[in-house]
């Protein structure tokens, strides 16, 4: 079985391996769902086809706005904030709605066909997991983000609009994304059966599409009603932070209902960096073993296995 | 063997388990060393493992060893634990009560250090979308840690191995069975594990494909030193692989060893009467007139046509076998073939289990 040479390094046509060398050096630093998950949406016909369409769209709208801008030599002329507003809607309109969604699918495809299993039984943490599959979420809408990002900068040339507005429109957006995306990652856990995935979906969309509105109506009140961005992004924590923690502990407690996926390790369960063990300490720290692990025959189990347990 | 099957069924119900000791500790239960040959450690220890679901007991008091090099065929009928077991093995399901061993770690206590030395191929496992075979293997390289040009050569190690060299940048989507079964296999040795756990790999192979994967097994074994428990429900073909069974029926052990004394000690009851199965086949035609014909000798229980072949039960010494086949042939039956059935593993097998259905 084993080989005395790799033959990676001669073949022409594993220039996958040996014409990156430095790349794949490199690659060894990220987290492998990272990379797998890129490298099947970049080959998805359905990614593609949405990514090519929203830039059209963006590109369209652009065009077509400043086409339609009225011929004027007045200096106080202004239009960068409600082009930045029209841009935003059709930008977060992706990250709302196709990203979660393709999130929320690839969870459940891990899940129906068994490949979350494969990847149970390798070494990667439970968190490595968890992360790989939100760097994937972000890393996407980081690629919508980008393709609109000239025509939202483009934005201050038309005045109207500030860059550190711009900036801080667009970080409210990641962080509420961010949170947003975690949750939809546990949520989509949920989907155990055909009756749970159709709940799931129809709670995505319902919450995608309340997310929608609250991100263009808060963006609307700092470019278009001149709100001080500091109310802003304060509003932004204070209203993204507790619902983020309360969906939380909802998803926790639906999870709790699922023994497989309880017993599953690494468990999709609250697993998502210190906030999620400092907010389940209490629970974690009284919480009673199951009857189910009590031993039938009265075997003591060891300390370790009630922790696992737990 | 140092016990026998009544030690193993008495380990099974009455064996208080030890604390254990650096991760194992060598049971009665085993399927045992050869005798006198120095005590090595097994690879795989299986104690007092129960697993139930509400009410079922999908698995109950399960015990065996395995040592290393071993192919151990786990045996028995649908919903009998095996699969139960062997997640349990691979650390995707927690025992309700019992532990087992990998290479000295706890499934409970140590599931990573088990991981790093299990392979595990469930009899289904899920192919990704758009990812070809060497993006499969690459992807599983890393998730277990492998960096650099130790993954590179675990790849090609594997690519090589499998035989799927040419195949390496074929879509997973549109391989074969055949091939699919060949990628699992080269998944399960990406991290180069001392045990693997493969769980129905023949399942829905052709005859090609099979003989090839047993090729593949045999060689994991022998000259890889893996030690690989299998579960199958074609036994004759595990009867020619493996040298070790665990027969289980309703989450229980009903026989561990190696497959001889599972034959030896199942099957002698069955010979001990001189109940033998034997065939006859026979020219133009005439198995329905032999059949009929064999009822009326002494000795014969029973007699079934399958073609042109005969199989019947006869309880007599040699000497009265050899005055059947006379008389047979003094009969004007054209005898093609009259033999004593082989006894295998299914014959074992069937002897064993009570076809329980929990």
């Amino acid at each position: 079985m084993s080989t005395s040479k790799n033959q990676y390094d001669v073949r022409e046509e594993d220039l996958f391996f040996c014409g990156h060398a430095a790349l794949d050096r490199y690659s060894d630093r990220i987290n492998p769902l990272l990379i797998k998950e890129i490298s099947q949406q970049l080959k998805s016909r359905g990614f593609l086809l949405a990514y090519l369409l929203f830039v059209l769209i963006v590109w369209g709208t652009s065009i077509l706005t400043l086409l339609s801008l009225p011929q004027t030599d007045q200096p106080s002329f202004e239009f960068g904030d409600q082009l930045f507003s029209l841009l935003y809607k059709i930008t977060v309109l992706p990250l709302c709605f196709f990203v979660p969604l393709a999130i929320h699918q690839r969870m459940r495809d891990e899940f129906y066909m068994h490949t979350i299993e494969m990847l149970t039984i390798t070494t990667l943490s439970s968190s490595r997991i968890f992360r790989g599959k939100l760097m994937c979420g972000l890393l996407q809408a980081g690629l919508f983000i980008f393709a609109s990002m000239p025509f939202l900068v483009f934005c201050y040339l038309l005045r109207g609009i500030g860059i550190i507005e711009i900036i801080a429109v667009l970080a409210g957006t990641t962080y509420t994304l961010l949170c947003f995306y975690q949750v939809t990652i546990l949520f989509s856990a949920l989907s155990r059966s055909r009756v749970w995935e159709y709940l799931s979906r129809v709670g995505l969309f319902f919450f995608s599409t309340i997310l929608y509105f609250s991100l263009i109506f808060s963006a609307d009140v700092v470019v278009v009603g001149g709100v001080s961005i500091v109310y802003y992004l304060i509003g932004v924590l204070v209203a993204n932070t507790p619902l983020y923690f309360s969906m939380l502990i909802f998803l926790d407690a639906a999870h709790e209902q699922f023994k497989p996926l309880r017993l599953m390790r690494p468990p999709f369960r609250v697993r998502v960096g210190p906030e999620g063990k400092v907010i389940f300490l209490p629970r974690l720290l009284y919480q009673e073993v199951p009857e189910e692990y009590r031993d039938p025959a009265g075997m003591p189990q060891t300390t370790k296995q009630l922790a696992k347990v737990t | 063997m140092s016990s026998t099957d009544t030690d193993n069924r008495q380990a099974n119900e009455v064996h208080s388990p030890e604390a254990p000791v650096n991760g194992h500790t060598p049971s009665a239960s085993a399927l045992d060393q050869t005798p006198g040959a120095p005590a090595r450690t097994p690879v795989i220890e299986v104690r007092h493992l129960h697993r139930f679901f509400g009410k079922l007991k999908a698995v109950n008091n399960v015990s065996f060893t395995a040592y290393p090099g071993q192919v151990v065929g786990f045996i028995g009928p649908n919903g009998s634990g095996k699969t139960t077991t062997m997640r349990i093995l691979a650390t995707l399901d927690l025992p309700t009560a019992g532990d087992a061993f990998v290479n000295g770690h706890s499934v409970i206590d140590d599931p990573d250090k088990v991981r790093h030395a299990v392979g595990f191929m469930p009899d289904a496992f899920g192919r990704y979308p758009n990812m070809d075979v060497v993006e499969y293997l690459d992807f599983f390289a890393r998730a277990y840690g492998l960096t650099g040009a130790k993954r590179r050569d675990a790849l090609e190690r594997v690519l090589v191995f499998t035989e799927l060299r040419k195949m390496a940048y074929k879509p997973i989507n549109t391989l074969s069975k055949g091939m699919s079964q060949r990628l699992g296999l080269g998944r399960v040795l990406i991290h180069d594990p001392p045990v693997l756990i493969l769980d129905e790999p023949a399942a829905g192979l052709d005859p090609r494909a099979r003989v090839e994967l047993r090729e593949l097994i045999a060689v994991l074994s022998t000259e890889l030193g893996k030690t690989i428990l299998i579960s199958s429900h074609i036994l004759t073909e595990l009867g020619e692989i493996c040298d070790s069974a665990v027969i289980i029926e309703a989450g229980q052990v009903l026989a561990s060893g190696t497959i001889k004394e599972i034959n030896d000690t199942h099957l002698k009851s069955l010979a001990d009467s001189k109940n033998v199965l034997f065939i006859a086949r026979v020219l133009n035609g005439r198995a329905e007139a032999l059949a009929t014909w064999l009822l009326e000798q002494p000795y014969v229980l029973d007699a079934n046509v399958a073609s042109d072949l005969v199989r019947f039960r006869f309880e007599g010494d040699p000497h009265a076998q050899h005055d059947l086949l006379k008389r047979m042939i003094n009969s004007q039956f054209e005898i093609l073939e009259f033999q004593k059935k082989a006894e295998t593993l299914e014959d074992a097998f069937m002897a064993i289990t009570k076809g329980i259905v929990q």
